[in-house]
């Protein structure tokens, strides 16, 4: 196993308490494999992902939990070994390219600066490195674009210009926060499709953080799904496109199925919004939204359990027969 | 505009009570000249014209690069201004890198330790400086290093025996006697300084490209100091460029007080005496002054930030 989540818990402690952005997640990712942590805004998936790298910063910490790559706990690294892992075996792309990027230093100066932080090359085979990097990412003239600004680029040449960044030096781990959700939707398809021809071409496995389960049908090998901080499933992508039963699950893909013919307006099929996480309903904490709910689910919060197929599944209605 | 500013203080100045004749007058106090001699002046610089006349005749003067001579001194004013011109720029030069030096340092220091106990004491200690007054400060540094302790000169910019010393000697000299006044010029922008580095510092650091370099494994340090740190001083160029009439406003002060023979301590002088070309010229020159540090500051933040292109 590549990476192995277990029991991650990340809080903000805010003025007004305790604020559990992840609360009680598990995963794990072979090598190769893409795996896709969906639910909508706000659920907790990009203070996931930074737990993971170890990067959450106050006042929020991780709390508890075990975050396993290459058999080495990444939460009980000194610092030192933890940059060297950052960067060199995993990358990472955020979701706004516009502000992921440093305003004042050229494209070429920031994959130079990432270059000569994890690699012997010389100045030399470092500028040339930029270059092809720029150029894998499918920039026209990228010996050009290596001494432009990133204000200067359109909103997809950033998004390429970061992934070059992440791509450096050919990590194992990807991992990809909302890649997409920032760009035209024109645009969308050129990065999914890079991000998939990367992913093949250097064997890569992958972290995949999204809403839109259109974009995770695409690339992903196996399915978490987040909601309020908490996991309600973790399966298959043909098991969670087919025959998943949690009723979030099929909100989530009776939307998808929606977007493109209603003007993207997003998740009309699930009523309601994501609950404010300082103030979570009692009970399964989507029960306010949910159409299912029994009474059970106003009292009592849904434990995760393994089900068939090494399915992982929180919901009441859903019992081990499934 | 600079000579609408002129204008301006043509006619406050005259307006405003006192003569330059009374001043004359005072000055012989021991043999008071005869009115023959007072009406003679009034008639060589034209003061006996109605108010119009001699605004206008200034103004043409002016226009043709003539500044007219000085009452007090009987010499030109742009002589008098260039004399002192250079002592007035290495006051300010110098309190401008000592702002620079110290104020983005210690912003460094409590950003990088917000909420420690050496944060606390640079923010408070900034704070209590920034809000002192210049001349209070001046006075008790004086009293103490000057007069009580005896380690440094009281005034002026050199001493007395200056001529007599060596060449190793006259440099220290005139450093010692540059410390007071560059320090309490200095110290108030830097204070202001450190306080604008700490706050834009932690607004940039919690930026996503803060986090983004520290995703790909950039050391802290250089988080800090080059992404960080790049960042946060581009906006303090144009503070500087503002912090420049700030400086110039001050140093007429600090000039006085430890009789620095600059364009400030002209400047008062120049007042007190109802000196009036000297004062329209005093006030022409710091106008310019002013405009040219938020040239400079323009110019400098377009070389530096490269969102900022000429064409737009
Ligand atoms: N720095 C922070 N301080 C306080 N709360 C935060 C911070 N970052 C994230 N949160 C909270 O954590 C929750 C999860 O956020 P996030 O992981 O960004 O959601 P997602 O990526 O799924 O849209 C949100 O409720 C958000 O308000
Ligand atoms: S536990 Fe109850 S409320 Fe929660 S998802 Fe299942 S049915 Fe809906
Ligand atoms: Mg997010």
């Amino acid at each position: 196993m590549l990476l192995e989540v277990t029991n991650l818990r990340t809080s903000f402690f805010l003025d007004n308490g305790e604020l559990k952005a992840v609360d009680d997640i598990s995963f794990s990712i072979e090598e190769k494999q893409t795996l896709a942590i969906v639910g909508e805004s706000g659920c907790g998936k990009t203070v996931a992902a930074m737990s993971i790298l170890n990067l959450v910063s106050l006042p929020g910490r991780i709390i508890s939990g075990r975050v396993n790559f290459e058999g080495a706990n990444l939460l009980e690294l000194n610092n030192d070994k933890l940059c060297d892992i950052r960067g060199r075996k995993i990358g990472m792309v955020f979701q706004e390219p516009a502000s992921s990027l440093n305003p004042v230093f050229t494209i070429g100066a920031q994959l130079r600066e990432t270059l000569v932080r994890h690699t012997q090359l010389n100045k030399h085979e470092i500028s040339a490195r930029a270059i092809k990097l720029l150029g894998d990412m499918d920039f026209k003239e990228p010996e050009n674009w290596v001494n432009a600004y990133p204000h200067q680029l359109s909103g997809g040449m950033k998004q390429r210009a970061a992934i070059a960044l992440a791509m450096c030096t050919q990590p194992k781990l990807l991992i990809a926060d909302e890649p997409t959700t920032a760009l035209d939707v024109t645009v969308q398809a050129e990065i999914l499709d890079l991000l998939k021809f990367l992913k093949e071409e250097h064997e890569m496995a992958m972290l995949l953080i999204s809403h839109d389960l259109g974009v995770v049908a695409e690339l992903a090998d196996r399915v978490t799904v987040m909601y309020a901080g908490k996991q309600f499933e973790n399966a298959s992508l043909e098991h969670i496109l087919t025959v998943a039963k949690h009723p979030y699950t099929q909100g989530l893909l009776k939307s998808m199925l929606h977007l493109d013919t209603i003007n993207n307006d997003f998740l009309e099929v699930i009523p309601g919004s994501v609950p404010d996480l300082l103030d979570l309903p009692k009970g399964c904490s989507f029960h306010p939204r949910c159409s299912l709910k029994e009474s059970i689910c106003q009292e009592h919060v849904p434990k995760i359990s393994l089900h068939k197929n090494n399915t992982l599944c929180a919901c009441h209605l859903v019992t081990n027969q499934y | 505009m600079l000579l609408g500013i002129a204008s301006l203080v043509f006619f406050i100045i005259h307006i405003a009570p006192g003569d330059p004749l009374d001043m004359l007058i005072n000055q012989y106090q021991r043999n008071v000249p005869s009115p023959e001699t007072i009406e003679a002046f009034r008639i060589k610089y034209g003061l006996d014209q109605p108010i119009h006349i001699q605004y206008f005749k200034w103004l043409q003067n002016c226009l043709a690069g003539d500044l007219g001579e000085s009452f007090r001194y009987h010499r030109p004013v742009t002589t008098l201004i260039t004399e002192r011109i250079p002592f007035t720029i290495q006051l300010t030069f110098l309190a401008l890198l000592f702002d620079a030096l110290f104020g983005i340092l210690l912003g460094i220091i409590s950003a990088v330790k917000q909420y420690t106990l050496t944060d606390k004491i640079i923010s408070v200690g900034s704070l209590i400086i920034y809000s002192i007054p210049g001349f209070w400060l001046a006075l008790m540094l004086i009293l103490i290093f000057s007069v009580n302790l005896g380690w440094l000169p009281l005034s002026q910019t050199r001493s007395l025996d200056y001529d007599l010393l060596s060449g190793v000697d006259q440099f220290k000299d005139r450093l010692m006697h540059l410390i007071l006044p560059v320090f309490v010029l200095g110290i108030a922008s830097a204070a202001s300084t450190a306080r604008y580095l700490r706050s834009r510092l932690l607004e940039v650091l919690n930026e996503e490209f803060i986090l983004a370099a520290r995703a790909r494994g950039i050391k802290e340090k250089a988080v800090i100091f080059s992404h960080a740190l790049k960042n946060a001083l581009i906006p303090i160029i144009t503070i500087y460029g503002m912090s420049l009439p700030f400086l110039l406003g001050g140093s007429v002060l600090i000039e006085s007080i430890f009789s620095w023979p600059g364009m400030g301590s002209l400047a008062i002088e120049a007042v007190q005496n109802r000196d009036y070309p000297l004062i329209l010229a005093t006030t022409m020159m710091g106008a310019i002054l002013v405009v040219l540090g938020n040239l400079l500051a323009d110019i400098m933040y377009a070389i530096v930030d490269p969102r900022v292109s000429y064409d737009t």
